[in-house]
């Protein structure tokens, strides 16, 4: 080990969503001085109001911090923040490999949870040191003592001595920052061999290009130098190189060991794709490192410019969204009801409602997403496959000799007085139990085999609204099943939207097809004619509801001299009959697409 | 050229089903009290300081509206020491126009004497109806007796220029129904009528009720046939119809409401309330903690987001749309000489839209295009669709 790597710690946060990530991480920078107490802001390295405002974390964030120990010696923290809800399983694993060690966070009142054992098995098999942490140490309801056994039964991992700590109240957090330099393995790496460093992420930034995040693992990179990236097998001459503190500072140059930053003037994310091996082009190393699975989207949707005419924007928007998020994809479908838009794949749900919400928030633009769906394998009879994202695209029945849907194994973790109900929401959404196991006398892990169109339904809100927030959810992909599915459309004022058509079990077509219905009725509002509303699977009706009508064509009344209230409404009535031409007659406000698909507690 | 002063009083006893407006059942006697203290300060806070660079108190006045809510649930202390404000901030004019909103139920003798000495000389009463089925269907808190005595009283306090609301296009009510209550209406001899066709607007809760279908639907065409047979009526009682949904005998037209159409200055008070003055638009705060709030700051209260510099496109817009409201419609020559434009080429690419309007006898002009526009009364009909020819 080279003297400098000594003191150099690499290491990230892994925990179940809400177990207090993002508050430990803003503890630690605070307790090492990085930022002034005075420039804190809660969920310091998530900078995307999105974040703060949900308090999760999206993307990861990787920061350097500087800690004196106990023993007298400077160290270098490279603190890596994580995502912790299970659609983004997928960035945490890019971080991992950048780290020796990774802090577990384990609430001491909930114990583990699903992703938290998803988190240290992605962590185990990066061959993580993992350091067990007990937070929200300081709530009455915290019970330290069984959680730490929790740790050691379920997780197998040593918790005797795990740090006790409220990141809120900044508890036990000097001492964690003791055994972190204690804990947590040095980096190794011979700083004169071949450069060979990670991207683990990158960004666009408009003044320097393109940022790579990266971990160097042997070698030393400085500006002037040409590096090639070696599965693009592009070069590029260095401009800068730097640490994030959590601006990005320049230095000298980035040795074995280290985490920091590469600008080389690269134009387009996609050049620096994250998982490529960074290398010297005049002394090239001999092997690339082994880089990421590529992230699999297990869920698709279409999204369209609520106006028309923002097209252009639209795609502009999601290529920008895209240069940062590696997991996101979209290409160009065109749907009869909504026109030109994109047909998108996301990591899971959540993901997927970030998405357009940045969309929103960010661009300012507003966009319809038609109902999500996964990727059915479709078997013709002429022996033909086709992979269907996109329920519209499914062929003639007289064709399709049957449909296979992706089944996921489904991981869930709860208190043991609900597994009564989640049983029976299992059930009704075709899971197989495969067995059951306590964890502890009063903790108990299900694992089902469940159709992965019915976990992204309104699963994980059906799941956190009977458990009360206590149930946790995994899943992966386990593979494809022949099964019984039909597709319902959905009609308005007869005409057919596309947007609104669902491939379903068979089983459940009639209640899914009643419930849409009557959510429409709901949102759609009175118009000047009647809107009957209805579900259909082929030709046949197998739901009906109607809006009533409801028409005014003179403004009685002006309020108080508001004018601008009036304008308002007479420019609305404008464009939404400009819009009113994209649904056939029937103007449809973006929520109803979302609200065909919540949850609702009293089904 | 004088303006006029907007006073806007954001309570109800009890909130109509209908009504989407800026009104709450939610305060005490303290808080009228208080909140009529905190539109003189604000007055004076316009005066010391201006108001989006304007100096409204600089300016002549000669109409005062108060409305609501229900300005009615002022006390007659409050109401005295409002006006006896108003009149020693502005610059009031001899003839000057001042309405009170009321509704039967809130107003009593005493008050109405209260307003006449504060120099009140014009009253709106919310009678809406002679039914009392559709009062209560509407969440009126009156019957119709209770309406007709209450007019009775202010004319016995001594209010001349008396105007009544009535409201028609209510579910349940067939035309029968409505004239006769138009009947009952005229009976009582004011001066001045409105007649408004029901809007159902979202958010409210006559809204709800009707889109899940509690109540009965609203006929279109016995909409506009009360709107149609409630204009023959009046006009051979001896009501002229000056704008859409305004009606009086002569010499009554309000001129307060004039002002809206015409696009003439006017100044807003209160939560909420709008105004234009110097080709701006703004509207106070909306919420009533936030325009006390402001106040107490020593602030003008007005919502910084709302101001609207208007644009030429948009006031000639916002011109035609109003105007077109007035029955004798807008003058061309005055359209010349405020805009610098002529009406023919300032909507030069709606002429397609707008010839075809006349074509179908909605719209019309004079054959030498120079001097008026108006709508006809089928016109009026469909007015929110012309309109949109302006914005």
């Amino acid at each position: 080990m080279n003297s400098y790597q000594q003191y150099i710690r690499n290491f990230c946060i892994i925990a179940h969503i809400d177990h207090g990530k993002s508050t430990l991480a803003d503890r630690i920078i605070e307790n090492t001085g990085l930022v002034a107490k005075r420039d804190m802001r809660e969920q310091y390295l998530d900078n995307m109001d999105l974040e703060r405002e949900r308090g999760i974390t999206i993307k990861l964030q990787a920061t350097r911090l500087h800690y004196k120990a106990k023993d007298g010696n400077d160290y270098i923290f490279n603190l890596i923040d994580t995502p912790g809800h299970v659609d983004f399983t997928y960035e945490v694993s890019r971080s991992l490999a950048a780290c020796e060690g990774a802090i577990l966070i384990v609430d001491a009142s909930q114990g583990v949870e699903a992703q938290t054992l998803a988190n240290v098995y992605l962590a185990l098999e990066e061959d993580l040191e993992i350091l067990p942490v007990l937070n929200k140490i300081d709530l009455p309801s915290a019970r330290p003592d069984e959680i730490k056994l929790e740790i050691e039964e379920v997780i197998g991992l040593d918790a005797e001595d795990a740090p006790l700590i409220s990141a809120k109240e900044g508890i036990g957090v000097n001492e964690l920052l003791e055994e972190i330099v204690h804990r947590i393995p040095a980096p190794k790496g011979d700083e004169t061999a071949p450069l060979k460093g990670l991207i683990f992420d990158s960004f666009y930034d408009n003044y320097l290009g393109v940022v790579i995040y990266t971990r160097i693992f042997e070698g030393t990179v400085k500006a002037g130098e040409v590096i090639r990236l070696m599965n693009t097998k592009k070069k590029y001459e260095v401009t800068e190189v730097g640490t994030f503190s959590p601006k990005p500072v320049p230095c000298q140059a980035l040795k074995a060991g280290e985490v920091g930053y590469i600008c080389a003037s690269i134009k387009q994310v996609k050049d620096a794709r994250v998982g490529d091996t960074i290398t010297s082009d005049s002394r090239p190393t001999d092997h690339p490192l082994p880089g990421y699975k590529k992230a699999q989207s297990m869920v698709y949707c279409g999204i369209y410019p609520a106006d028309g005419e923002k097209y252009e924007s639209v795609k502009d928007a999601l290529e920008k969204l895209q240069v940062n998020d590696a997991a996101f994809h979209f290409e160009p479908e065109t749907s009869a009801a909504l026109g030109f838009g994109f047909r998108c794949g996301f990591l899971g749900l959540l993901h997927m409602e970030i998405i357009v919400e940045r969309l929103e928030r960010e661009f300012n633009l507003g966009v319809i997403t038609t109902s999500p769906s996964v990727i059915y394998k479709v078997i013709l009879k002429n022996g033909d496959v086709e992979m269907i994202q996109n329920p519209s695209n499914l062929p003639d029945l007289i064709e399709i000799e049957h449909i296979e849907e992706p089944i996921v194994k489904t991981d869930i973790i709860l208190p043991k007085e609900y597994v009564g109900s989640i049983m029976e929401i299992c059930q009704d959404r075709r899971g197989k139990l495969l067995h059951m196991e306590y964890l502890t006398p009063t903790r108990v892990q299900l694992h089902y085999e469940m159709p992965l169109n019915e976990v992204i339904y309104d699963f994980f809100d059906a799941l956190k609204s009977k458990t009360r927030g206590y149930g946790s959810l995994d899943y992966e992909f386990l593979r494809y099943e022949k099964s019984n599915l039909v597709k319902m459309d959905i009609l308005l004022n007869k005409d057919l939207v596309d947007a609104f058509s669902m491939i379903v079990h068979e089983s459940k077509a009639y209640a899914r097809g009643r419930f849409v219905c009557e959510k429409l009725k709901e949102v759609i509002p009175m118009h000047q004619f009647e809107v009957p509303i209805q579900a259909s699977i082929g030709q046949k009706v197998i739901a009906r509801e109607t809006v009533r009508a409801y028409r005014k064509d003179v403004i009685a009344k002006c309020y108080g001299g508001d004018i601008s209230r009036k304008k308002k409404l007479l420019e609305k009535q404008k464009e939404g009959k400009k819009r009113m031409r994209q649904f056939g007659k029937v103007e449809v406000p973006q929520e109803a697409f979302t609200a065909v698909l919540r949850y609702d507690d009293n089904k | 050229m004088p303006i006029g002063v907007y006073v806007h009083i954001p309570f109800c006893e009890r909130k109509c089903n209908y009504c989407s407006f800026l009104s709450s059942a939610q305060f005490s006697r303290e808080t009228l009290s208080e909140y009529t203290k905190y539109l003189l300060r604000e007055v004076s806070l316009i005066k010391q300081k201006g108001i989006c660079g304007e100096h409204p108190c600089e300016r002549p006045v000669d109409s005062i509206f108060i409305g609501g809510g229900t300005p009615s649930l002022l006390d007659e202390y409050d109401i005295g020491s409002l006006l006896g404000g108003l009149r020693k901030h502005f610059d009031l004019k001899k003839d000057t126009e001042i309405t009170i909103e009321t509704n039967p139920n809130s107003l009593n003798r005493s008050k109405l004497k209260a307003y006449l000495d504060a120099g009140v000389n014009r009253i709106s009463i919310g009678l809406q109806s002679f039914d009392d089925e559709i009062l209560a269907r509407l969440g009126r808190l009156h019957t119709a007796e209770e309406g007709m005595a209450a007019v009775e009283s202010a004319r016995n306090a001594g209010f001349t220029n008396i105007n009544l609301d009535l409201m028609f296009g209510i579910p349940g009510q067939s035309l029968d129904i409505w004239m006769k209550s138009l009947e009952e209406a005229v009976k009582l001899d004011p001066s001045h009528l409105s007649l408004y066709s029901l809007q159902i607007e979202e958010g409210t809760q006559l809204y709800n009720d009707y889109k899940l279908e509690r109540i009965d639907s609203v006929d279109l065409t016995v909409d506009r046939q009360c709107y149609h047979d409630g204009i023959g009526y009046l006009s051979r009682n001896g009501f002229a119809q000056y704008e859409i949904s305004n009606f009086s005998k002569m010499d009554f037209q309000c001129k307060h409401n004039m002002k809206y159409w015409n696009m003439e200055d006017f100044l807003g008070l209160g939560v909420g309330a709008s105004s234009y003055l110097g080709g701006k638009r703004w509207k106070n705060i909306t919420t009533r903690d936030g325009w006390f709030e402001q106040i107490e700051k020593n602030e003008v209260p007005k919502d910084v987001d709302s101001i609207e510099n208007e644009t030429l496109k948009s006031s000639m817009g916002i011109f035609m749309f109003t105007g077109l409201r007035k029955i004798k419609g807008i003058s061309l020559t005055e359209f010349k000489e405020r805009f610098h434009l002529s009406f023919f080429d300032a909507f030069k690419d709606n002429m397609p839209e707008l010839m075809d309007c006349r074509k179908r006898g909605l719209l019309d002009w004079d054959a030498e295009g120079l001097g008026r526009v108006w709508l006809t009364e089928n016109g009026i009909d469909v007015s929110n669709n012309i309109f949109e020819c302006f914005v």
